[in-house]
């Protein structure tokens, strides 16, 4: 052969280009990249990459994420890096390949949308224990809130189906999503999907009602629409618990995620501290016409202001609100077993609603009624450690509309009733109507009763 | 190249032989290519025993730290893989040519079925291989062939037992097979198949034309084109070891892996023994019988100048019977 030398060093060559591309992979892996971009925006300059190891501190286990990830913001102090990633969103820790490390993912990128929120925050945590879910109903906040009005809108639904067609049937067992989980003897619900895909007008309606409420997307088993004015919002736990960002564009450090746009926006962040714009996301846009069936949102205010969250989006035109109303957060008085159920399935609101004026002002003749915290109040005490701006200790004397609705930042402070802002940690005296020139009838307080006097006028 | 090398390689070969037998055209490299695959593979599968850990707890890990964490671990695990696939193909391509060219019969039928045998056993090690990712699709297809071999009459259990362990989850038999029973075996195997093709005579090549002499090429210009051949081969491997990761499937839907999907698809249609175990055996003992079904009538008539090998001028009958030459040397033909 005679040209053998040449062929050879052709053949050389091609084995080294070879190994020229085996040394690109090795010293500049498909994750550099992020790490780039995080040295980039925290302005430290260049660096090699590197593998980022996390030790999870229950299992002694290793987690690659922060490889990617590096940045990301603690889901909350109580969730710190050390709880690890895998814990809530699955996925394969050891993976620095992204199609690999994202296998399993528990909901994609949201552990807490209620179809797989009982993994990703209820079930099982590093060390096997029950984190948000299992236990007693009162600690189980995924069966709960996935039993809840904000979820299933039972109660809505129930109506409208009873009105229109007369399908009578145990009062809210039809549901926005189906939960088949039957616990403490609770039926499990049936979606509205099931219902519309019947026969007969009971489907017609069904069948309404599905394209109104699920694919406009207010409720918690779905992510917001764009029909009937709906502004985004993150399924299930996260709806509430990550404050949402105007432009539905990721907010935090993540390399992984810039300029990423994510239902809802905001950040990795969790809290307890929900302002009223993210409840305005969803109540304060418009009204159901029951008549037909169908969504109007309000024309005094665009959907941009809504979802920025502006103060003249939150007062409805001709309405009146108290100074309590206007100066407080929703979750001031409203109370977790109001926004979360407490594991019944409720035929409506009212049912679910349950703090008034006087849970705080009292009535002319008697103070507001009071809650003394038990050591066996586990859920009180537990809001109070998930709070930076106010405590709840065994022994406090908290406001209560009863039952599991206890007002717990509404303490007080000797003979006066203090209510701290769960958001900014303002504290305000609360005025007692006894004693006052107040001259109501205090058997038939209400709400707009109270507002006769007291209010400011909308906008 | 030092002389014990050279020697050693020199010898690997004939002194001599026909230029025809070393044509790309003529075998496609694909025995030396399989050949080739098998080295990769017992190198790389070395180093991935440093760090592979034969447990089931650990298995699915130590091969993430194989492919995430280990220095060029990637690039070993890759490239194992890739030679698996590509021998599985390349020894398949082989045994279509052997086929098309008629290569099976008279005394080349034994080597034909060794050479059948070192296909199952190529394909068995793939599969043990695909096992030992111990992912999802790993631990299913296990179950899934401990399921298929339990349902042999009779024998099923002790198979099952022997074949992959003694519970659903017994990665250590299955790394046994696959890194000294499945090895050793293919070693023996594969040894006596080289010997056996220089023993039966070489590449099967057509009738020479009456009179005229094969121009024959040396042994030291064959390892030169293989070693071309090598290099480019080595060099598609590492290129395709670099862009093509081994898959994991560590969450999801599975499937079997490729060359035992329509399996899975038949299974999934009717009686797993009938459609899992017997089916596939059938393209298997079809291949086994050629050199029965196919055989060369007995010749007739006197021996023709064409079929007597110039160079050797031996064994004129068996040359005459299969149109072949291979090596002139009688003390290797006749061990």
């Amino acid at each position: 052969m005679k040209s053998y030398p040449l062929k050879l060093a052709l053949v050389g060559a091609l084995v080294i280009v070879a190994s020229l591309l085996v040394v690109a992979r090795e010293t500049g892996p498909s994750w550099a990249v992020y790490q780039d971009r995080r040295h980039a925006a925290a302005g430290d300059g260049e660096r090699g990459p590197q593998v980022i190891s996390v030790i999870v501190a229950a299992t002694g286990t290793q987690e690659l994420c922060l490889t990617c990830h590096d940045g990301i913001e603690e889901t909350s102090s109580s969730h710190p890096v050390e709880l690890g990633c895998t814990v809530c969103h699955g996925g394969q820790p050891l993976a620095l390949d992204a199609d690999v490390a994202h296998q399993g993912l528990v909901g994609k990128a949201n552990p807490s949308s209620l179809d797989v929120a009982a993994r990703g925050c209820g079930d099982l945590g590093p060390g096997g224990e029950k984190c948000h879910g299992g236990g007693d109903m009162d600690r189980d906040h995924v069966a709960r809130v996935t039993r809840s009005l904000q979820a299933t809108y039972t109660g809505g639904i129930n109506t409208v189906l009873k009105t229109f067609t007369g399908f009578d049937q145990p009062v809210g067992t039809t549901a926005i999503a189906r939960d088949e989980r039957v616990r403490d003897g609770l039926p499990g619900v049936v979606a509205l999907t099931t219902v519309a895909h019947g026969t007969g007008r009971v489907a017609t309606t069904a069948s309404d009602l599905e394209e109104s409420c699920i694919d406009d997307g207010c409720h918690l088993s779905t992510t917001g629409g764009e029909v009937t004015g709906s502004v985004g919002h993150a399924a299930g736990c996260a709806a509430c618990h990550v404050a949402r960002t105007d432009d539905e564009k990721y907010a935090g450090d993540d390399p992984t995620m810039q300029g990423r746009t994510v239902s809802g926006g905001g950040t990795h962040e969790f809290t307890t501290a929900i302002p009223f714009e993210q409840c305005n996301t969803c109540h304060n846009r418009g009204i159901y016409d029951l008549r037909g069936l169908e969504f109007y949102p309000r024309d005094d205010v665009g959907l941009a202001e809504i979802a920025a969250g502006s103060p003249a989006s939150y007062y409805r035109p001709n309405e009146r609100y108290a100074a309590c109303e206007v100066n407080l957060n929703c979750i001031d008085c409203h109370t977790q077993a109001e926004a979360m159920g407490d594991g019944r399935l409720l035929p409506d609101k009212t049912e679910a609603q349950k703090t008034r004026c006087l849970n705080c002002h009292g009535t002319p003749t008697d103070p507001p009624p009071t809650r003394v915290v038990l050591p066996s109040d586990s859920t009180l005490l537990a809001l109070g450690r998930a709070s930076a701006v106010y405590e709840v200790r065994v022994g406090d004397r908290l406001a209560t509309a009863g039952g599991a609705n206890v007002l717990s930042s509404a303490q007080w402070i000797g003979d006066v009733l203090v209510v701290t802002d769960k958001v900014d940690g303002a504290r305000h005296e609360v005025p007692p109507v006894r004693g006052s020139a107040c001259e109501q009838d205090g058997s038939s307080q209400g709400s707009d009763y109270c507002h006769t006097c007291h209010y400011q006028e909308a906008g | 190249m030092a002389r014990p090398t050279k020697r050693f390689l020199t010898h690997l070969h004939p002194r001599r032989l026909p230029a025809e037998a070393t044509a790309w055209r003529r075998t496609f490299g694909l025995g030396g290519l399989s050949v080739l695959l098998l080295l990769v593979i017992g190198a790389t599968g070395v180093l991935l025993a440093v760090y592979y850990t034969p447990t089931e707890k650990a298995a699915s890990d130590s091969v993430q730290v194989i492919a995430y964490r280990a220095s060029l671990g990637w690039l070993v695990r890759n490239a194992h893989y890739w030679a698996a696939q590509g021998l599985v193909v390349v020894a398949l391509l082989h045994l279509l040519r052997v086929v098309a060219h008629g290569a099976f019969r008279g005394r080349r039928a034994v080597n034909w079925l060794v050479g059948l045998a070192l296909f199952v056993l190529a394909v068995w090690a793939d599969f043990s291989g695909y096992v030992l990712r111990w992912d999802v699709a790993g631990r299913e297809a296990l179950a899934t062939a401990r399921s298929l071999t339990l349902r042999v009459p009779l024998a099923g259990e002790a198979m099952a037992r022997l074949l992959w362990g003694a519970g659903d989850g017994d990665v250590l038999r299955t790394y046994f097979w696959h890194c000294l029973g499945l090895a050793a075996m293919g070693g023996v195997v594969l040894a006596y198949h080289l010997w056996r093709v220089r023993r039966d005579g070489g590449v099967k090549l057509p009738r020479a034309a009456a009179g005229r002499s094969r121009p024959r090429v040396s042994a030291a210009d064959l390892l030169r084109r293989e070693s071309l051949a090598a290099g480019i081969a080595l060099a598609a491997l590492i290129a395709i070891s670099t862009y093509l990761d081994a898959p994991l499937v560590m969450a999801g839907d599975t499937r079997a892996p490729w060359f035992f999907y329509p399996i899975q698809l038949l299974v999934a249609r009717g009686d797993p023994f009938w459609l899992g175990v017997v089916l596939p055996l059938v393209p298997l003992a079809l291949l086994a019988l050629l050199p029965v079904v196919f055989r060369r009538p007995r010749p007739r008539g006197p021996i023709t100048a064409s079929a007597v090998d110039p160079v050797s001028g031996t064994d004129a009958g068996a040359r005459r019977r299969d149109d072949t030459i291979g090596d002139a040397r009688p003390a290797l033909r006749n061990p």
